[in-house]
């Protein structure tokens, strides 16, 4: 950009000086004639010559900061959704086990555990259940939340 | 009453992801805090709010153009009288008067050329801040392809513009200045034809800027559109084909975050979208009364005065419209840019 920015300027530089130049020649000498062509020549050269050199080589690299930037901030707000799902789905799933203790006159608490994908893997229960309340809510966990028995785990 | 418990029931449902997502729009700069409505929660309303705020802002801006452009008026009708004069010196007498001229709007258009680019450098500054808000609450919604993709345009092109803005179309403008004051004082046409370069050469600049910024936000929106739509598509399908109530739980989760991030991703977007205009505005307006002034100068002046007064005025009135061309165009990309995370996914 700054390559830029001096080429602008020695443009305008060039062409300023070559026109007070010939401004202050006479229009219709050899004299003047030859600087006017000496001052076309010159300001050819300081337009055409940088045009050459000017490379734009990085942008490429230049794009791919800010991509991975705005991947780095999409992940951000997937992150964010996932755990705003987790939650929700872990406080869906105790309410309904507490419901369904609620039914058989159990009084518990429910912990839940999901898996990465946000599906419920394990269950930990607390309280005082009968039998028989135990092993209806031992089914519907296996069944309806697809947790196995294996990961229900009773305290108390 | 059933509408009003459903409406609870609703807000309920929404409030747990909402608060569990917990992104916000960034504070608006120093520069737009007078401006910025009070309530930013409809667009069209909050615009009218601005509207009407920088209205009030139009008398004092008037005046102070008014000022400078009586100076101008005042400077160019001497010279005229001057060359009138039986003897008078024509060629000193017009370089006396192209001078005072030029030194007369040179030092309001000073001030004013960098108030347009402190205006970009702070639209910049403020879009740096409000593209993640925005690109992370389209990712919450399902569109990461599409936020990540529409990121990476938007912070280049604004890197890019911001920069050629500092480095090139600021001092092209001084230069543009420097030519069309040489050009009125010395004469001969091969300044004129270079400061006709400079003005096209920026004028381009800044278009094919736009032109290929709204290119690429156009085609990323429908490519990326579609692979965020299928993924959804799919993690749908999955969904339903999980354990009955377990599905139904997921299901309604996903839903419930997908909509609760789209009312943030608007929330955040109608602020940042007030915003932009709160900081923008009032110096567009400033150096709008300015351009339209001179303007309106550069005719009067054309009446009585010269041909290289004249086009002086007018070359400084072009100059203010270069400066609204630039505040205007990265007020626009950070616009249209915005409208495109709020458009959503697919």
């Amino acid at each position: 950009m700054e390559e830029i920015r001096q080429y602008v300027l020695s443009v305008a530089a060039a062409a300023i000086v070559v026109a007070i130049v010939t401004g202050l020649t006479a229009e219709k000498s050899s004299g003047g004639m030859i600087l006017r062509l000496m001052g076309g020549l010159f300001l050819a050269f300081t337009v055409l010559g940088p045009v050459a050199e000017l490379s734009f080589g990085d942008v490429g690299e230049y794009f791919a900061a800010f991509s991975s930037d705005g991947e780095q901030a999409a992940a951000d707000g997937k992150f964010a959704a996932r755990e705003a799902v987790c939650s929700y789905i872990k406080s869906e799933t105790e309410s309904y086990i507490l419901d369904k203790a609620d039914a058989f006159g159990a009084a518990l608490s429910v912990e839940v555990k999901l898996t990465e994908g946000g599906i419920p893997d394990s269950v930990r229960l607390r309280g005082s259940v009968s039998p028989y309340a135990k092993a209806c809510l031992e089914n519907m966990m296996a069944e309806d939340l697809g947790i196995s028995k294996e990961n229900q785990t009773w305290i108390g | 009453m059933r509408r009003i418990i459903r409406m609870i029931l609703l807000v309920l449902v929404l409030s747990l992801p909402v608060s569990a997502l917990d992104i916000t729009a960034p504070q608006v700069p120093e520069s737009g805090r007078a401006l910025m409505p009070s309530s930013a929660e409809t667009f069209g309303e909050g615009l009218l709010e601005v509207i009407r705020d920088v209205l009030g802002y139009f008398h004092p801006e008037l005046k102070e153009a008014a000022s400078v452009c009586m100076g101008v008026i005042a400077a160019a009708m001497v010279a005229s009288i001057l060359k009138s004069l039986p003897g008078s010196p024509m060629k000193t007498v017009e370089l006396a008067g192209t001078v005072a001229v030029a030194s007369m709007l040179l030092n309001a258009s000073n001030s004013l050329i960098s108030l347009g680019a402190e205006t970009v450098h702070q639209i910049s500054e403020y879009g740096k801040l409000l593209l993640p808000a925005m690109t992370a609450a389209m990712a919450a919604q399902g569109g990461v392809t599409s936020a990540s993709a529409l990121y990476a345009g938007t912070a280049f092109f604004d890197s890019l513009l911001t920069s050629l803005v500092v480095k090139l179309l600021t001092p092209m403008i001084y230069v543009y200045l420097a030519l069309s004051a040489a050009g009125s004082a010395i004469g001969g046409d091969m300044l004129k034809k270079l400061r006709d370069f400079m003005k096209w050469a920026y004028v381009w600049t800044l278009k094919i800027i736009l032109y290929v910024f709204t290119g690429y936000i156009s085609i990323t929106g429908v490519v990326s559109g579609t692979t965020d739509a299928a993924t959804l598509k799919a993690a749908k399908l999955t969904i339903s084909g999980v354990v009955p109530v377990v599905g139904s739980i997921l299901s309604d989760a996903s839903e419930a975050v997908l909509v609760s991030a789209g009312t943030v991703k608007n929330a955040v977007g109608v602020y940042g979208l007030l915003a932009i205009i709160a900081v923008w505005i009032g110096p567009f307006l400033k150096i709008g009364v300015h351009y339209l002034m001179l303007k309106l100068t550069a005719g009067v002046c054309g009446l009585f005065s010269g041909k290289p007064i004249t086009d002086l005025v007018g070359d400084f009135s072009s100059v203010m419209g270069f400066v609204l061309a630039m505040t205007g165009a990265v007020s626009l990309m950070f616009m249209i840019s915005t409208v495109c995370f709020m458009k959503g996914v697919g």
